[in-house]
């Protein structure tokens, strides 16, 4: 997987770790698939921050010495930024297997509006 | 314990690149004074059909009686002259070049995966013999690194790897996979994950934009090496969560047993015949 580590912020246990995406926009909106294995669903967070969506998880630890590890124990998380024509009460989620599918409606189901450009 | 750092440590520290300087370096073959049982007793370490070829020929429970009687003999000075020669070698050396550098000279894989690995099994023994703290545990040289046979610089699924006097828990973290997609095999001390996951991303003419791709999709192989005091018919791997959590048991070591010593010149019972 190709999740990396950012800089661990103070106070934090153990480094953030970044979940890789697919993002795809259709008519519909926008699907967001996110990998995050090992996350109950009881330790995942979806919430809207003003114009944010932020996804959190925090991976189970489990007991025993760590001979190597590729993934260190850690949070997940992933914010993005939320354009004006997206409808964050509209939101839904769905996670299976260690894969959070989040989509995100348009708003007033508003469509792509062409803007004519005049010439001479 | 010690042979998953032999095979897991070859491409440990992959900080320095491709430094290989052959005039420098001793010749893999001589860094090994003396024979080393690991990688002669060690059938997993030849090539697939040399590997099977010999697991016909010699049991697995023989070979651990092989290594047993071998391999108490100087456990810790053998481990102590590791860390020196890893101490000598010097931290810019580079276990994949080495790997690839046995890979060139020996035309075989039991070299590559085998040989390399030193500085990272010093790595492990320092930290057994002093404390293990948690720089340690971290450090490049232990980080669990793709086998010699991964593809392509496997980066998924991630591995981590927990051990315990009595089993050896690995974790594969392949999220969204169904369990027909993943296969789980041994070939003698060495397990192979394989699969294949589909993508997620719309086929180019639907109408639909893709922003972001970065999950991983297609077809992915991950090796790793075992060591000898494993039950093989005891191994378990349970899915969930996207986590394939695979538990390998150690064989339990015959308990420790007196023996009395007779002493005919003594008038007991135990003495006479």
């Amino acid at each position: 997987m190709t999740t990396t580590n950012i800089p661990r912020p103070l106070g934090a246990l153990g480094p953030w770790l970044r979940p890789p995406v697919d993002i795809i926009e259709d008519e519909t909106g926008i699907v967001v698939i996110a990998d995050i294995p090992g996350v109950p669903l009881e330790r995942m967070a979806l919430r809207t921050e003003v114009d944010q969506l932020v996804i959190e998880g925090e991976l189970a630890h489990r007991p025993g010495e760590a001979a190597a590890s590729e993934l260190p124990p850690g949070r997940y998380r992933r914010s993005f930024a939320l354009s004006r024509e997206l409808d964050p009460q509209g939101i839904s989620a769905a996670m299976d297997q260690g894969v959070l599918r989040i989509h995100i409606p348009r708003a007033g189901g508003s469509h792509v509006r062409r803007i004519p450009i005049l010439g001479g | 314990m010690i042979q998953i750092a032999l095979l897991r440590s070859d491409t440990g520290r992959r900080s320095s690149g491709l430094r290989a300087d052959p005039v420098k370096r001793r010749p893999l073959r001589q860094t090994l004074p003396r024979p080393n049982p690991l990688v002669h007793l060690n059938p997993a370490l030849e090539t697939p059909g040399q590997a099977r070829a010999a697991h016909t020929d010699i049991s697995h429970r023989a070979r651990l009686t092989m290594l047993r009687s071998v391999f108490p003999q100087d456990i810790l000075a053998e481990l102590g002259r590791l860390q020196r020669e890893a101490g000598e070698a010097g931290a810019p050396d580079d276990p994949m070049a080495s790997a690839l550098e046995g890979a060139e000279q020996a035309g075989a894989g039991r070299l590559a995966s085998a040989l390399p690995a030193q500085p990272a099994l010093a790595a492990l023994t320092a930290g057994m013999l002093t404390a293990p703290g948690a720089a340690m545990l971290h450090s490049p040289a232990l980080a669990l690194a793709p086998g010699i046979r991964d593809s392509r610089g496997a980066r998924f699924p991630a591995l981590n790897l927990r051990t315990s006097p009595v089993a050896i828990e690995i974790e594969a973290f392949m999220p969204g996979l169904s369990i027909d997609e993943v296969r789980l095999s041994l070939e003698g001390d060495v397990m192979v994950l394989t699969g294949e996951r589909e993508s997620q991303l719309p086929e180019s003419d639907d109408g639909a934009t893709v922003h972001a791709a970065e999950r991983f999709s297609g077809r992915f192989r991950r090796v790793i090496g075992l060591p000898h005091d494993i039950d093989t018919q005891a191994i378990e791997a349970r899915y969930a969560l996207g986590v394939l959590t695979i538990t390998v048991p150690r064989l339990q070591p015959v308990m420790a047993r007196p023996i009395t010593i007779q002493d005919p010149s003594r008038d007991d019972l135990t003495g006479r015949q």
